[in-house]
């Protein structure tokens, strides 16, 4: 029967073992994903991330997180970290570690 | 690119969640999904404001989709005709075009949310084999309604993993697009199977 299929149909034949494969290959990667996001610790901070995201993700004030950013003389909405350090002329790895370091000290408090 | 990706998301909103649906829905490999995760995330945080992002994911997906639709209708006859000219190709295709008319609903409505990798190629056979343009277009909108609410509602719930769920997400929605390909596949052989040279 196989045989027959095969000999009738090689490039179906072929596609079907293809999605057969694919969909394994792609299930089992979802499923590894998953487990990685049960069991991961938190995240670390992001370029792309808005003040308010941050602010919301890891439970910061806003009043602390806009001094740590120097952003307390404006309205910080819609603009990412990357959009930030640009603007200031200062590295984006500079507001991330600043960032960093005010959730570390925010989990260390008692 | 993904970073790069989510930084134009809160600058950008609706406008970019429009074109990156609109490509999408043309086969293009882009993370429209990712996009509108992210869209969910920054519009519980108060960047932006959800019902322009869902009208504007809305907007794009359906424009793609009738952009496919009419690309099929335009050249997917004569590719039917060339692949036509051999004889068992033409009996698949036959029994294809069949097969999409008899189950014109739940093809296309499906395909825009739960097996959303065939999109683009539902989409475009949809016009190849001149389905009437209410018939695409009615369960199309409805389905991309489902897309656009879970991916913003997902993003909106989960917002702090958006990254890590827009991978699960997508490895899950090809999984399954990969899956019934092989389950219209194997009907295809198993009846060819049966049937006596």
């Amino acid at each position: 029967m196989i045989r027959r299929i095969w000999q009738r149909n090689p490039g179906i034949t072929l596609a079907f073992c293809l999605a057969v494969l694919a969909s394994l290959f792609f299930g089992w990667r979802a499923v590894d994903m998953a487990l990685i996001l049960s069991n991961r610790a938190e995240k670390p901070v992001a370029g792309w991330m808005t003040p308010r995201y941050i602010a919301r993700s890891y439970g910061l004030e806003r009043v602390d997180l806009a001094a740590t950013l120097s952003t307390t003389d404006r309205d910080d909405a819609r603009q990412p970290l990357y959009s930030l350090a640009r603007e200031q002329d200062v590295p984006v790895t500079d507001l991330i570690n600043a960032v960093q370091a005010l959730i570390d000290a925010q989990d260390g408090a008692p | 690119m993904t970073d790069t990706l989510l930084t134009l998301v809160p600058e950008w909103g609706a406008i970019l969640i429009a074109v990156m649906n609109f490509f999408a829905c043309l086969a293009l490999p882009i993370p429209a999904s990712l996009v509108m995760l992210a869209a969910g995330a920054f519009a519980v945080a108060g960047d932006l404001d959800p019902l322009p992002l869902w009208i504007g994911a809305l907007v794009g997906a359906s424009l793609g989709d009738q952009a496919g639709y009419w690309l099929g209708r335009a050249f997917g006859p004569r590719l039917i005709d060339r692949l036509s000219r051999r004889r068992r190709t033409a009996a698949l295709l036959d029994r294809a075009v069949t097969w999409l008319e008899q189950r014109r609903l739940p093809a296309i409505f499906l395909s825009r949310w739960l097996v959303s990798a065939l999109c683009p190629y539902v989409t475009f056979a949809a016009g190849a084999a001149r389905i009437n343009w209410a018939g695409f277009t009615l369960p199309a909108i409805a389905g991309e309604c489902v897309w656009v609410s879970l991916y913003i509602g997902l993003g909106y719930t989960f917002s702090t993993d958006i990254e890590e769920l827009g991978a699960v997400l997508g490895n899950l929605a090809a999984a399954i697009g990969a899956a019934v390909t092989a389950v219209i596949l194997g009907r295809i052989l198993w009846r060819n199977g049966q049937e006596r040279p």
